[in-house]
């Protein structure tokens, strides 16, 4: 699962070099998502701060 | 600023986010330190980030390419953010090597708010959104680094197909787990 966002920036990359702007649009935003979910899931315990 | 200056800019800053990348592979692959959960979001964070610049480089400087690395280095920064967190009390312990006296998740932090200066930095300059001609594919040096880029990114999902299989990483992972 946290091997998804590199093989989407990757096939967004291919999709930079063959002209199709919208596609890596969308393999980006996938990606980033998907890192923000991945990073939702990690967050699991109190930090011990007073903020 | 011009828009070839631009792309010039632009294929710098991506050869920027390929030599922390490529620092990182070394660090794995030569000293052994294996990337933590956060410390993978983050080097994805750096490919997001170098996705903008790389759609700059191939389609020509727009303010949503600038805006795009941005807001994937503010993502980036905070999963850093996180893990200076979880790290700075004294006596919290640290995860990783330590490089010039700071460790890589507090590199990654700086790295990622120096993105976000740098690329607001290039926002300043409007006329390079204004040269109307649809620049050529990129070559030489800019392809040299669009391809080095693009095979860092899609090592680094193999590197961690390899470490993590299909799921979620281990918190403190030890070995390779399909190379077991």
């Amino acid at each position: 699962m946290m091997t998804i966002p590199f093989f989407a920036f990757a096939a967004g990359l291919v999709a930079i070099w063959t002209g199709k702007r919208n596609v890596a649009l969308g393999a980006w935003i996938a990606g980033l998502v998907t890192i923000l979910v991945l990073f939702r899931i990690h967050v699991t315990s109190p930090l011990g701060l007073g903020l | 600023m011009t828009a070839h200056m631009a792309l010039r800019l632009n294929a710098l800053g991506l050869l920027a986010i390929c030599a922390v990348l490529t620092f990182a592979f070394a660090d794995q692959f030569i000293y052994g330190d294996l990337p933590c959960p956060l410390c993978i979001l983050q080097r994805a964070g750096f490919a997001a980030a170098g996705f903008g610049l790389a759609l700059n480089l191939r389609f020509g400087p727009r303010p949503s390419h600038y805006a795009m690395t941005i807001l994937a280095a503010i993502a980036g920064a905070a999963v850093s953010l996180r893990q200076v967190a979880l790290h700075i009390v004294p006596g919290s312990g640290s995860y990783g090597n330590a490089f010039f006296g700071l460790h890589f998740y507090t590199w990654a932090f700086i790295l990622f708010v120096l993105i976000i200066a740098g690329t607001a930095v290039m926002l300043l300059f409007d006329r390079q959104f204004k040269d109307g001609e649809r620049p050529a594919p990129p070559g030489g040096v800019a392809l040299a680094v669009f391809t080095l880029f693009a095979a860092l990114t899609l090592g680094n999902g193999v590197s961690t197909l390899l470490e993590c299989g299909s799921g979620l990483c281990p918190d403190n992972p030890t070995e390779y787990l399909l190379l077991r």
